[in-house]
């Protein structure tokens, strides 16, 4: 699913963007009724929970409103509303992290990652792949991966946002960008790839 | 519930980087050579696109209910901040230093009902404070000639905001008889679970400080700013502020914060980081 909506070109949103920047309610209401499905996804796909995401997606419509005034137009709306969700989510991972109990397996950090405080999350092992719906197992192999990829993947493969929006968003060179795509793809190829069999060749890992 | 370990990162690989390139679209010849030289390479390569596809298909949809509050917070908000800015020169969504401590979230119950009433407070404790001066004035003047003139008295500044942009008589007085409702729980200290912070709450909220005259005062422009910010940092929908306390949270400069909300407990505590009012940590009691 490509939830990007086309290549880049002008803004879309530019026309209700600048209404809702004037104070017209009714277009701020629009502009963020059209990214809301696709910001949640997100904050969904990145947290692993619907509470989570909600919390998270919440956050982040709050923050758009709020920085709107200060939005320069330099990139799309879109992009940097997607930057704003990516935040949030990760400030609300921070905080599931704060709320477990200490000592957990997940609560280091796993080298590969460009030093963000945080590792991946835990994911139960009750999970039954056989059984298990598609969406859940995507969900518990992205926990398993470290939130620097895990946001890279996401970014690419669910919004299908180009390597320098996504270095845009996460505010890293785009040759970061594609390395922790491909490096995250390869982790998680082993868990989504060929019914979660073993066969795809494996990297040497770090 | 057992744990699994975290998913291994590979290293960097010329042929992973190469068919992932592939996946995208933007590998380069020499790219899609060497993926085709390989042996592992249509493996690979298939590998990697089923998990970019399965990382693409939607997942589940967003319940409505929460999709309906997560909007009406935003447009909550962006209504506050068109309140804050009305009859100044500020652009939506900009907050305001001075900003009263409990300024309503509008839209909720009572908010339109609220400002005549404390406006209406607010004149009284104006008129009051006006009777209080000339009273110490004529007193002044029949005790003690000289040490005291109207002039002086009209000069002098009434309240901390006085001076202050925006700050008037009125609008302190308004922070003050909203200040009265909250109570002042100090500093908590350096904490680091916010179970501990709400067991102070709690006790507070048993017995009660029995407030200051220094306590009635504006609370410092990033604590108001919090206080109006902790209601939109929770999809639960939660009331009036009740408890305010300052201090460190796992080495965040934080405030904690204590709203009315349905349900039981009654009451949810929310800490904050002090610097940019996110939300730290939160617990009902």
């Amino acid at each position: 699913m490509n939830l990007a909506g086309g290549p880049l070109t002008a803004d879309p949103d530019e026309a209700t963007l600048a209404a809702a920047r004037g104070g017209d309610r009714r277009a701020l209401d629009d502009l963020l009724r059209r990214h809301q499905p696709r910001l949640w996804a997100v904050c969904r796909r990145l947290t692993g929970s619907d509470a989570d995401a909600d919390d998270a997606a919440q956050n982040a419509l709050i923050a758009i409103v709020r920085a709107l005034p200060s939005f320069d137009g330099r990139s799309r709306f879109g992009t940097w509303a997607y930057r704003i969700a990516v935040n949030a989510s990760l400030d609300e991972l921070r905080r599931r992290r704060r709320r477990a109990d200490p000592g957990l397996p997940g609560d280091t950090d796993v080298s590969g990652s460009s030093g963000e405080p945080l590792g991946p999350e835990p994911v139960a092992t009750t999970l039954n792949p056989e059984s298990a719906a598609l969406t859940v197992d995507v969900d518990a192999a992205l926990r398993r991966l470290p939130p620097d990829f895990r946001a890279a993947v996401v970014l690419r493969d669910l919004c299908g946002l180009d390597y320098a929006e996504i270095a845009e968003i996460l505010e890293v060179p785009a040759g970061t960008v594609r390395s922790r795509i491909s490096r995250g793809r390869s982790a998680l190829a082993p868990l989504l790839s060929a019914g979660n069999s073993d066969d795809a060749p494996r990297r040497p890992t770090s | 519930m057992t744990l699994e370990p975290p998913l291994p990162v590979p290293d960097d690989d010329s042929l992973d980087a190469a068919t992932s390139a592939l996946v995208d679209g933007v590998a380069t010849p020499e790219e899609a050579a060497l993926v085709a030289a390989s042996p592992d390479g249509a493996a690979r390569l298939a590998a990697l696109q089923a998990v970019s596809e399965a990382v693409g298909r939607p997942g589940p949809a967003q319940d409505p209910a929460a999709a309906d509050r997560a909007l009406a917070a935003a447009l909550a908000a962006f209504d506050t901040a068109a309140l804050d800015t009305a009859g100044t020169d500020q652009a939506p969504g900009e907050e305001r230093e001075d900003a009263p401590v409990l300024a309503p979230r509008v839209g909720s119950p009572g908010s339109v009902r609220w400002l005549p009433r404390l406006g209406a407070v607010a004149a009284a404790l104006v008129l009051l404070v006006g009777l209080a001066v000339l009273t110490v004035d004529l007193l002044g003047r029949a005790g003690d000639p000289g040490t005291a003139t109207s002039d002086d008295v009209a000069a002098a500044p009434t309240s901390p905001a006085a001076g202050r942009p925006g700050g008037t008589e009125g609008a302190t007085a308004m922070a003050r008889a909203e200040a009265a409702e909250v109570i002042d729980g100090g500093a908590f200290g350096n904490e680091t679970a916010v179970e501990a912070i709400a067991l102070r709450a709690g006790a507070a909220f048993d017995s009660p400080p029995v407030p200051s005259p220094a306590a009635a005062t504006t609370l410092p422009a990033d604590l108001q700013r919090c206080v109006k910010a902790g209601p939109s940092t929770v999809s639960e929908k939660v009331g009036a502020p009740l408890y305010q306390a300052e201090g460190t949270f796992q080495g965040i400069p934080a405030v904690a914060i204590a709203y009315q909300r349905d349900g039981d407990p009654p009451r949810l505590l929310l800490v904050l980081n002090r610097n940019d009012c996110s939300l730290l940590e939160r617990t009902p009691f």
